[in-house]
C-alpha cells in the first residue's frame, strides 16, 4: 500500500501497539495533548513537543506518512492563521511592504499557532487512523458514561460522533475524487488567483456534501435497524480492556507532555 | 411477543417521502406470515424498497398502519422490539457497512443487543457460515466486492436471529452459486419459522415463494400463489421482466393451438403435461 490509496483520517488496520490499544486510554492521551497544545507558551515548547510526538508515533510503527499528508489538506487554513497573525498583531515592526507590516509578536504568534494547529490534525490523525470508529464510538460512550446522570445526551453525542468518524475518509475521498473530475475538466485549482480557484471549487463542494449526508443519513438508519441506540446497552465481542503496560506509558507520555511546560 | 400474530399486517398502508406530491406506497394491505416466503416483485420505482422499509418501522405510514408482530410500527416506544423481530438486508449494502472487520459487521447487530461475548460469537461464526463467507471474516468490508458485502450484509441479518427476515435484493449482485446458496439459507430460515420477505427482480427467484406481491406504481397490483400470477406471459412482460422459459414455451404451444391449461412455470410442469 502506497501513502497515496489511503484515505486520510481513515482507520488502517494494520498490527501496531497503537492499534491495539485500548481507545479510552487513547481518548484521554489526545484530550491530555489538546490542553498541553494550547498551554505551551512558546515555540521552543512546542517544538519539544512536536518530536516528542513524532519519536512516539515513529515508535508505533503506525504509518507516518499518511498520517504526515492529513497535514497537506489544512496547508489553506494554516497559511491563512499565520498570515493574518503576522500582519495583523501591533508589535515593533521587522519588515513592511506599503500599509502592510510584519511584527516580531506578530511573527511568533504566527508560527505558534501555525504549530498548534498542525498538532491537532495530526493529534486527531493519529487517533482516527489507528482507531476503529466503532471502537472509538463505544470508547467515548464509556468514557462520558457518568455524564449522563447530568442529562447530558451522552447515547446522541456517541452516535454523531460515530458517524462522523465514519464519514471523515468519505467526504475527504469524495472530494479528492470530485477535485480530480472537476481538473479533467479544466477546472484550475492550483491557479494563483483565488476568486479563480473559489470560482472551481463551490461545484465541487455541493455535490459533495449532498451525497455525504444522503450516505450518512443511510447509515443513521442501518445502525438504527440493527437497534444501535448510541451504544447504552452494548456488548462487545471482543470487549475494551486496559492493559497495565499502556497505562503505565500513557502516564508516562503525559507526564512528558506536561514537563515540557515546566522545564523549558 | 409470543401471544401475539406472528405475521406482518400493512392495512391499507400509504406513504408519502417528505416534499414529494404522489405517494410511493399507495393503500397496500397484505399479510407477510412467519415461516412463510413472500416475493415482491415490480419495476424500478415502484415502491418495493418503501414497503421494505416500512414492515420494521424505519419510515412510518402517513396513513393505514403497519403492525409487526402484532406492534403499530408508528407508535416510537416500539422501535426497539421491532428492530429485534424484523431484520432487513438493504438494497445497497455499501454505505451501510459499521464495522472495520467483517466479523465485527455481523457481530454489530448481537452486540447491540447486550448479549454475553460468547453467545455474540456463536451467533457470529453461525452466520458466517450460513452465509458462506467463515475465510472473509477478518477482511475489511470497504474491501469487498459489492456481492461479498451483500452476504455480509445477510449474515449481520440473521446474527439478529429475527422472526422476519427482509430482503431487498440482497442477490443482485451475487454469481449464480452464491444465490443458490443464499436462497437455500433463506429455505433453512423459513424451516426454522423465520418469515422471509424478499424482494426481487428474478423471476426464478419469486417462483419458488410461498406468495408473491407484485408492485405497480404503488399499489399492489396482485397477490397470489406464483404459479397464478407468474405463469400470465402479459403480466410478467409488464413487470419489465421476460417470462420463464417454460412459461415462454407453453405460450408459443398455447399459439400454436396447445394449449397447456394449468401454470406452466417450470420444465417439469412442461413436461408432467407433455406426458399427460
Ligand atoms: N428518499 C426518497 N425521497 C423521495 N422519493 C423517494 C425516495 N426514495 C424513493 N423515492 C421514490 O419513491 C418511489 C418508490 O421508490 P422505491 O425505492 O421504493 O422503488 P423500488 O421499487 O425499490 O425500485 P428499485 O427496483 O429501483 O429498487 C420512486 O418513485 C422513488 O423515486
Ligand atoms: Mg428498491
Amino acid at each position: 500500500m502506497t501513502g497515496n490509496d489511503i484515505a486520510i483520517g481513515q482507520y488502517l488496520a494494520v498490527e501496531t501497539p497503537l492499534n491495539r490499544m485500548d481507545p479510552r486510554l487513547k481518548l484521554v492521551m489526545v484530550v491530555a495533548c489538546v490542553v498541553m497544545v494550547f498551554l505551551y507558551g512558546t515555540g521552543w515548547e512546542l517544538l519539544s513537543f512536536s518530536v516528542l510526538l513524532l519519536v512516539v508515533l515513529a515508535a508505533t510503527r503506525l504509518p507516518l506518512l499518511p498520517v504526515l499528508r492529513s497535514l497537506e489538506t489544512v496547508w489553506v487554513i494554516v497559511l491563512i492563521t499565520f498570515l493574518l497573525q503576522a500582519f495583523l498583531t501591533p508589535g515593533e515592526v521587522m519588515w513592511h511592504w506599503g500599509f502592510l507590516s510584519v511584527t516580531d509578536t506578530g511573527l511568533s504568534n504566527g508560527i505558534t499557532l501555525s504549530a498548534r494547529v498542525l498538532l491537532l490534525v495530526l493529534l486527531l490523525t493519529a487517533l482516527t487512523m489507528s482507531t476503529a470508529p466503532l471502537d472509538l464510538a463505544d470508547g467515548l460512550q464509556s468514557l462520558l458514561r457518568p455524564l449522563a446522570y447530568l442529562k447530558v445526551p451522552v447515547s446522541r453525542v456517541t452516535t454523531v460522533v460515530s458517524i462522523t468518524l465514519m464519514f471523515i475518509p468519505g467526504i475527504l475521498e469524495q472530494s479528492r475524487k470530485l477535485v480530480k473530475a472537476q481538473m479533467a475538466r479544466g477546472a484550475d485549482f492550483e491557479s494563483a488567483n483565488i476568486f479563480r480557484r473559489v470560482k472551481d471549487i463551490v461545484p465541487v463542494l455541493v455535490p459533495i456534501f449532498v451525497k455525504v449526508f444522503h450516505d450518512a443519513d443511510d447509515l443513521a438508519l442501518a445502525m438504527d435497524a440493527r437497534v444501535y441506540d448510541g451504544g447504552k446497552n452494548r456488548t462487545r465481542l471482543h470487549p475494551l480492556k486496559i492493559g497495565v503496560l499502556e497505562t503505565i506509558l500513557t502516564v508516562l507520555f503525559i507526564s512528558t507532555a506536561i514537563t515540557i511546560k515546566f522545564v523549558l | 411477543m409470543h401471544d401475539e400474530p406472528h405475521e406482518i399486517a400493512a392495512e391499507n398502508l400509504t406513504y408519502t417521502y417528505p416534499g414529494m406530491s404522489r405517494p410511493a406506497l399507495y393503500g397496500v394491505s397484505h399479510r407477510f406470515r412467519q415461516g412463510e416466503f413472500h416475493a415482491v416483485l415490480g419495476r424500478n420505482g415502484s415502491g418495493k424498497s418503501t414497503l421494505a422499509l416500512c414492515l420494521n418501522g424505519l419510515i412510518t405510514p402517513g396513513e393505514g398502519r403497519v403492525l409487526s408482530c402484532g406492534l403499530d410500527t408508528s407508535v416510537p416506544t416500539n422501535a426497539s422490539e421491532i428492530r429485534k423481530q424484523v431484520a432487513i438486508v438493504f438494497q445497497t449494502p455499501d454505505t451501510r457497512m459499521v464495522g472495520s472487520t467483517v466479523e465485527e459487521e455481523v457481530a454489530f447487530g448481537p452486540e447491540n443487543l447486550g448479549l454475553s461475548p460468547l453467545v455474540i460469537r456463536k451467533r457470529v461464526d453461525e452466520a458466517l457460515e450460513l452465509a458462506g463467507i467463515e475465510d472473509i471474516a477478518r477482511r475489511q468490508p470497504q474491501q469487498l466486492s459489492l456481492g461479498q458485502k451483500q452476504l455480509v450484509a445477510v449474515a449481520g441479518a440473521i446474527a439478529m436471529e429475527p422472526s422476519f427476515l427482509i430482503s431487498d435484493e440482497s442477490t443482485s449482485m451475487l454469481d449464480v452459486r452464491s444465490r443458490a446458496g443464499v436462497l437455500k439459507l433463506f429455505a433453512d430460515l423459513q424451516e426454522r419459522g423465520v418469515g422471509i420477505v424478499h424482494v426481487t427482480h428474478f423471476l426464478e427467484e419469486a417462483a419458488i415463494a410461498d406468495q408473491v406481491v407484485i408492485l405497480e406504481s404503488g399499489r399492489i397490483a396482485g397477490t397470489g400463489p406464483p404459479g397464478e400470477l407468474l405463469s400470465d406471459p402479459t403480466r410478467v412482460r409488464n413487470l419489465g421482466l421476460d417470462p420463464l422459459p417454460a412459461t415462454m414455451v407453453a405460450e408459443e404451444l398455447a399459439a400454436l393451438g396447445h394449449h397447456t391449461g394449468g401454470y406452466i412455470l417450470t420444465a417439469e410442469e412442461l413436461l408432467l403435461w407433455s406426458r399427460a
